[in-house]
This record gives C-alpha cells, sequence and structure tokens, in this order.
C-alpha cells in the first residue's frame, strides 16, 4: 500500500472525529511514513511497518470514543450511542447468527470492540450497512466432524462499548444467549431452537425473544411491547414493565411471571403450570389447557380473565373491573379484594360465593369443577 | 499480561524514551522496540494520553522540508518515572510474595 492510500484508507473511516483531532492521526501516521522512508525503506515497507489500517483506526478509538461514551454515560444513565466501530467501520446494530456457541455481549470496558470466537469454529464478522454482523461461518461437512469435538461451553463473545443501540437480532441453534442489562435497544429479536436465553437490558420498542426447548429469564425489562415465550422450557419473567402490552407463552413449560406492570397481558400455556405473582395491567388474560393457573395480587384494571380446561384456578388477592373465570374440569377457589355481582355456574361441582354487592361482573363458569369465592382475605 | 498493568509500563517505557533528548513517533519506537512490544499504532493513543496528562508536551519543528512532533518529558513526567521506580520495590515484595516457599502451609 502506498503513503496516500493508507491516508485516504484511514480518513474514510475516521471522518466521525472532530476535524482536530482526525487531522492529528493523520499527520502522526504521514510523519511515521516519512520518517520509515528516510530511515531506508520503499514506501510501500514503510507503510507494512505500520501494520493494518484497521490497527492503526482500532487504537485511534481507544482514546477517542471511549471519552464520549463515559460522559454520556455519566450524564444519562440509559446513554446515547457512542459511535462504536469495528475494523474502522461504525455500526448501530448487531446481528449475530450463531450455532452451537454461546453467544455473550460483554459491555467494553476501553470504547473497543472486539468479537471472539472458539478457535475450531470458524466465525465471520463484518460491518455491513452499519450493521456489526457475526455469523458461524457455513462449512456443514467441516462443521459435522467437529461436532462433538469442540468443548461444549464454545462462547462468541461480543464485545461492545455499553450503551443504546438500535437493533439486536440473535439467532442460535443450541448456544445460550446472554444481554446484560448495561445495553439497551431500540428493538432486539432474540430467537434460540434448544439454548437458554437470558435477556436483562431495556427495550424502547418491541422486544421478541422465543426458545424451543431452552429455558428464557428476562429480567428488569421496559419495553413498549414484548412477547417472550418458550416451547417446552420454562419462562421466567421478573420485573418487567410494558407500556404497551405483555405476551407470553409456552406449551409445556412453566410460566412465572413476577412483579410486573404491563398494559395488554396475556398468558397461554398448554400443560404447564402459570404463577403470577404481583402483576398490575390493564386487561388480563390468563390461558391453560390442563395446567394450573395461581394468580397472586394480580390487578387488572379493566377486564381479569382466566381460562382453563382441566388446570385448577387459584386466585388471592386478586381483581378486575370485571372477572371472568371459565374451566371444563378445573376448580376454582380463592379471593377478590373487592366485592362484586356474582355470576357463577358449574352443572356437577358445588358452588360457594358471596353474596352480590355492587360493582363489577364476576361470572365464573365450570362444567365439572367446585367453585369457592370470597371477597378480602 | 494484565493490559491495566501493561498499559502503565508501557506509559512508563515511552517516557523514559524521551527521558534524556526529545524524540519524535518513528524514533520512540524504534528505540523501544528491542526491549518491549510496542508498534507506531499502539504509540499513537499512548502520547495521547501522556499528552493528556500533562506529562508530555508535543512541538512541530522543520526536519527535511517537512514538520516532525518532537515530545520532551515534563516535570510531572519525571514525577512518573519515580514513582514507577519506588512501586517497583513494592511489585517485588509481591512478586516474592506470589512465588514464596510454601512451608507456611506445611506448618499447620
Amino acid at each position: 500500500m502506498l503513503k496516500n492510500e493508507f491516508i485516504t484508507v484511514l480518513r474514510e473511516n475516521l471522518s466521525s472525529l472532530p476535524e482536530e483531532d482526525l487531522e492529528r492521526v493523520l499527520d502522526y501516521y504521514s510523519e511515521i511514513i516519512d520518517d520509515c522512508m528516510e530511515d531506508g525503506m520503499t514506501e510501500e515497507e514503510a507503510t507494512a511497518e505500520i501494520g493494518s489500517v484497521q490497527e492503526a483506526i482500532a487504537n485511534v478509538f481507544s482514546v477517542n470514543p471511549s471519552k464520549i461514551s463515559e460522559e454520556t454515560i455519566e450524564k444519562n444513565n440509559t446513554a446515547v450511542l457512542n459511535n462504536p466501530s469495528y475494523n474502522g467501520a461504525q455500526f448501530s446494530s448487531i446481528l449475530v447468527e450463531e450455532r452451537e456457541s454461546d453467544v455473550v455481549l460483554i459491555p467494553s470496558a476501553n470504547g473497543l470492540t472486539g468479537v471472539e470466537w472458539h478457535e475450531k469454529l470458524p466465525h465471520t464478522a463484518e460491518v455491513i450497512n452499519g450493521v456489526l454482523t457475526i455469523r458461524r461461518e457455513d462449512k456443514r461437512r467441516l462443521g459435522f466432524f467437529m461436532f462433538g469435538m469442540v468443548n461444549e461451553d464454545a462462547k462468541l463473545r461480543i464485545t461492545v462499548p455499553a450503551g443504546k443501540y438500535h437493533e439486536l437480532r440473535i439467532t442460535t441453534a443450541s448456544g445460550d444467549v446472554t444481554i446484560p442489562h448495561m445495553f439497551s435497544f431500540a428493538t432486539a429479536d432474540v430467537h434460540s431452537a434448544s439454548g437458554d436465553i437470558e435477556f436483562m437490558a431495556p427495550v424502547e420498542n418491541d422486544l421478541h425473544v422465543k426458545s424451543t426447548s431452552g429455558d428464557v429469564s428476562v429480567e428488569k425489562l421496559t419495553a413498549s411491547i414484548a412477547e417472550i415465550g418458550s416451547v417446552s422450557g420454562d419462562v421466567e419473567l421478573d420485573r418487567i414493565k410494558t407500556n404497551g402490552g405483555l405476551k407470553v407463552k409456552t406449551v409445556s413449560g412453566d410460566l412465572n411471571v413476577r412483579d410486573s406492570d404491563c398494559g395488554e397481558f396475556t398468558a397461554k400455556t398448554v400443560s404447564g403450570d402459570l404463577k403470577l405473582d404481583v402483576v398490575r395491567c390493564k386487561d388480563c388474560t390468563a390461558e391453560s389447557v390442563s395446567g394450573d393457573v395461581s394468580a397472586t395480587a394480580v390487578i387488572a384494571s379493566s377486564v381479569l380473565r382466566i381460562v382453563s380446561t382441566s388446570g385448577d384456578v387459584k386466585l388471592n388477592g386478586c381483581d378486575g373491573g370485571e372477572v371472568a373465570i371459565r374451566t371444563a374440569s378445573g376448580s376454582v377457589r380463592g379471593s377478590l379484594l373487592t366485592g362484586k355481582t356474582f355470576h357463577c355456574t358449574s352443572r356437577s361441582g358445588s358452588i360457594s360465593a358471596p353474596a352480590p354487592t355492587p360493582g363489577g361482573k364476576c361470572e365464573v363458569s365450570t362444567i365439572s369443577g367446585s367453585i369457592r369465592l370470597n371477597v378480602g382475605n | 499480561m494484565d493490559i491495566q498493568i501493561k498499559r502503565g509500563l508501557l506509559d512508563v517505557c515511552v517516557l523514559a524514551a524521551i527521558k534524556g533528548h526529545d524524540s519524535y513517533g518513528y524514533r520512540i519506537v524504534k528505540d523501544m522496540k528491542p526491549y518491549v512490544e510496542i508498534s507506531e499504532s499502539t504509540l499513537y493513543p499512548i502520547l495521547k494520553r501522556l499528552e493528556t496528562a500533562g506529562q508530555v508536551t508535543v512541538r512541530s519543528a522543520e526536519h527535511n522540508g517537512r514538520l516532525r512532533k518532537y515530545y520532551s518529558i515534563t516535570e510531572s513526567g519525571l514525577e512518573r518515572i519515580k514513582a514507577f521506580n519506588s512501586e517497583w520495590s513494592e511489585i517485588i515484595e509481591i512478586y516474592n510474595f506470589v512465588n514464596r516457599e510454601e512451608e507456611t502451609n506445611a506448618e499447620k
């Protein structure tokens, strides 16, 4: 590479720097190249002596953006995007297509971006149109032979500056995914076939988290809308705040929601148990086919709706403007906080409900289950 | 080596390279290379850091019809080298402790 080319590539990749800093960097490298040549090297040798342009860029960013990011993080807990770049190209979104490695997002201590993977599991990492794109290299034949040879806890470690990103998209086959709370995203989509997912970062708009057989755990999330689910894995949600809505779904896994505040809340499972603890929402719909539904301090400002076929429904200090509970063979028991006009029907089970008081409707119907409800404790 | 320790050591090495005489980028690297692993690219952030910390000052001077930046050490830079030298005896103590004979354990 000639001096001009080296400087041009450098200039293009550092265009985000303040003019003064940029000139300083270019002067520095231009001087080094001149000095190398004065020392007897050819122009080509001189640029080779410096090493790769990427290395030069990474070192420049090691002093420049980290300063910005620390300042912005101090000012504002969910920091503004801080010009993260990889190999000199800036990105605001992260895309990962992974197979067997666990994907871990790590906040960078020095403002630099780094991607590390297991040496026997080749990956590509590059910035495409502002997206840091990391892919497991698709050499199926090789992958087949490697399978089983590689340590089970191979990791794909993505170290990026903490702060806010536009979009996060991760898919894995068997790898787990961990997203810590130092990051935030405008939208996030995490999908794993058999890996577990742990997601703790705030999301401004939509969050989608889905695993087929892995467990999913989401903590301290704020989002506009969140859809979270697993087919056979368990789902644990703790301290979720969504002003739009929260939808959670499992087929055979258990579903636990704790200490959450959401607009429209829907929780559905087929055979897993459903446990809701301290949930405030507008409408609540909890559905199960054979799993039990247990709700403690679930308050719906509009309608609290619980449907089960053979699972039992247990309420403890719940309430809704309106309450509607329906089961086929499951029993319904427990307490509501305020009085209602009760309409309870059971074809073959026993019924015990408080006397109606003016207030919202509470309709409970079952075919063979028994009903025992009271108001207060 | 631990990145924080390495960073601190490199800072001191660069200060040492300009302690006796003002120097410029290419020469600093050339002087350091026989002793320490360093490249022109890794030198850049170190110089910038030292300048920000007031341990190094920069001036431009004409050389063969072009400008070259010369770095000189400041009082505070010399202090830093002194501090490093006095800390070194502590580091040796720590090293000795880390590598001490296991007899103390055997006594139990």
